[in-house]
């Protein structure tokens, strides 16, 4: 019962909390993505040829 | 016949688990999934929904759809909230997360919030970018900075839940509303307010969606107030709902169940009124204090109506905030606002003095726990404190709000606004501190009603008379007897001994005791306790006369609590939540000032004058 007790910690976090935090880091992720894209494509146009 | 087992005391069901996350799973992934495919292109309804939204309401569809989907999961939470806690005043624990229905309203209620946010995110697309300082996450993606208090304040207090679940099978049930878990819960949706509040703000720097053409839109939008007034009664609700968000950690009191110390009652107030009415005053212009008093004393008779007189649970009593409006009105009306913190100073010496006398002549007529005449010189001394404090964090919210870069944007208000939450803090754990009374209880009981029902009446003599001077409080207290609470004063014999006003229940789940309040000291001695193999705990049985030592309150009223607990793991999940609330209150404030810095620079400091055909809504 002790085991499936944790279990039931283990998903209701993943249920409520995981997302929750997920979602906000995911979109800290995409913007240091896509500004170090945005970087490489500025220096790839200011390189000469 | 097989006796009924008694609920879990340290975690959920896991059935009730399974299905709470499974629901959870599914609203989040759909939620998650129509919000990528709006901004993918490969959906349109949602933004034209947004834009019909918005045309009707007069403001654009990013702030339409998710503030009115925050504000009505606010009020369904709120619901939730007083329900949950008279049910729990009146029935003990529960046996799991879903075995209660109020928790439905609390979790959708967050979930609501969270989802606002989401869709304030993702709502806003092509080249108007929302708002005067939006956030980019792409070059083609800028978020409004609402949608993104609202999506922290959100994710804040639904980690709340299974840190809450953890908290339990830690440290037991913590049978209080103070408990570090529930107070994220309580915090992230306070806060969203804000959010909410921002967006508001920052729809004014887009257009509004053009007239919808279909027979709906035209005819909602047919008899459509002009915007501003429009405008002025979304932050007239939301400055009202702030209030009502900053008075929720009062709802012990509220209740007559109150597990610390009677001058929080006050101090609690002040700090609401002042932050709330400031905040409300300050966005409304001439009567906004007293709207959001208004709004404030609706809404709560409504929740009144509804959990106690349809649904049959505990009164929860509430202060009226009308004097101290009347007294937050009268500094703006002698001294304008624009001198935002000389505004907030004044408002909160007045809200801690004669405010609080005020309120302390409503506990006399209206009140669960009446507040006695000889705390007030101590309530006043800590109210124009904690009064000061929430008026001058009501002065920065409002200033960022209303785009005021010299009442937000330098390091002397941030000063100011930090010290404020330190003041606050200061306070409340300084209250914190309480002792145990060194005496004993002897009581006796005589019936008044038999078996198996049986009630009794309580006379009650210190071993050491010489303990009680003034009581805070002396009372008998009977809960959680799946009926509404039992809450009377002992009332004082003359011969040295104290009488209760009312019978007591001492059979079943009744949890009945004698409770004794003074300055730091806060004991209670049990007349009847059940048996509880859950925790485990034994009976305390209901004697007709027993001599038994005062008990640390905490240990009747909280009796799920684990004593074993070592303390470094009581420090690390305090740090744990701190840190966390720290986290968003950092940034709750970095987005007032950068919305307020945001934009034009003649926008940055106008400010909007107060007059009846003009609302002063910024």
């Amino acid at each position: 019962m002790l085991v499936f007790a944790h279990f039931g910690h283990w998903l209701i976090g993943l249920a409520f909390g995981a997302p929750a935090l997920l979602v906000p880091l995911g979109l800290v992720i995409l913007n240091i993505v896509d500004r170090r894209r945005e970087r490489e494509e500025q220096e790839a146009g200011a390189s000469p040829g | 016949m097989t006796p009924t087992p008694p609920p879990p005391a340290g975690g959920a069901e896991i059935s009730q688990v399974i299905g709470a996350s499974a629901a959870a799973a599914v609203l989040m992934i759909a939620l998650l999934f129509i919000g990528m495919a709006h901004r993918s292109g490969r959906i349109t309804w949602l933004g034209r929904l947004a834009d019909w939204a918005g045309a009707i309401g007069g403001t654009p569809g990013y702030v339409a759809i998710p503030a009115a989907l925050a504000g009505i999961s606010l009020v369904g939470a709120a619901f939730g909230f007083y329900w949950d806690v008279s049910l729990h005043i009146d029935n003990g624990r529960d046996p799991g997360p879903l075995a209660n229905p109020s928790h439905y309203f609390i979790l959708l209620g967050l979930f609501g919030i969270f989802a606002a946010g989401w869709l304030a995110l993702v709502l806003p697309k092509g080249d108007d970018r929302p708002g005067p300082a939006p956030v980019k996450i792409t070059r083609n993606w800028y978020a409004p900075l609402g949608g993104v208090v609202l999506m922290a304040a959100a994710s804040f207090a639904l980690t709340g839940f299974p840190l809450d679940d953890i908290s339990h099978r830690i440290f037991g049930q913590d049978v209080t509303l103070w408990g570090p878990t529930h107070l994220m819960m309580l915090t992230g949706a306070a806060v969203s307010l804000i959010g909410i509040l921002m967006l508001l703000t920052e729809g004014r720097s887009n257009p509004v969606p053009s007239a919808p053409t279909d027979g709906l839109g035209k005819l909602l939008t047919r008899h459509q107030l002009s915007p501003a007034i429009t405008r002025w009664i979304r932050v007239a609700a939301a400055s009202g709902g702030f209030l009502i968000a900053l008075s929720i950690y009062q709802a012990e009191f509220d209740y007559g169940v109150p597990q610390f110390r009677l001058l929080f009652d006050p101090v609690l107030v002040a700090f609401a009124a002042g932050a709330g009415l400031v905040t409300a005053r300050a966005m409304l212009g001439k009567g906004g204090a007293l709207v959001a008093a208004v709004f404030f004393i609706g809404l709560r008779l409504i929740l009144l109506v509804v959990v106690t007189g349809i649904l049959g649970e505990t009164v929860a009593h509430f202060p009226l905030y009308l004097a101290e409006a009347v007294l937050v009105e009268g500094a703006a009306l002698a001294l304008g606002t624009d001198k935002r913190y000389r505004f907030a100073l004044v408002s909160g010496v007045l809200i801690g003095t004669i405010g609080i006398v005020a309120e302390m002549g409503w506990t006399h007529v209206w009140a669960a726990i009446v507040w006695p005449a000889h705390i007030l010189p101590s309530a006043m001394i800590l109210a124009v404190v904690t009064g000061i404090a929430g008026a001058v964090l009501g002065a920065f919210v409002s200033g960022g709000l209303q785009r005021r870069v010299e009442v937000v944007g330098s390091p002397r208000t941030w000063a100011a606004a930090g010290l404020s939450i330190i003041v606050f803090a200061g306070v409340i754990g300084f209250l914190l501190q309480t002792n145990t009374v060194d005496s004993k209880a002897i009581v006796t009981l005589e019936d008044a009603s038999p078996p198996p029902n049986r009630t009794v009446n309580a006379t009650l003599r210190f071993s050491d008379d010489s303990v009680v001077q003034n009581p805070d409080w002396l009372n008998a207290l009977a809960w959680q007897g799946q009926d509404k609470l039992v809450n009377v004063p002992l009332v004082a014999a003359g011969d040295g001994t104290y009488k209760t006003s009312a019978p007591l229940p001492v059979y079943g789940s009744w949890k009945t005791m004698l409770r004794f309040h003074q300055g730091n000291i806060l004991s209670s001695v049990p007349v009847w306790l059940p048996e509880d193999a859950a925790i485990p705990a034994p009976e305390v049985p209901a004697t007709a006369s027993f001599t038994r030592p005062f008990q640390d309150d905490h240990s009747l009223m909280q009796r799920e609590v684990r004593q074993d607990v070592p303390t470094w793991l009581w420090t690390t999940a305090g740090v744990v939540v701190l840190t966390l609330s720290m986290v968003l209150f950092l940034l709750v404030g970095w987005s007032l000032v950068r919305v307020a810095r945001g934009g034009s620079p003649e926008r940055k400091t106008s400010t909007a004058p107060a007059s009846p055909g003009r609302p002063a809504v910024a």
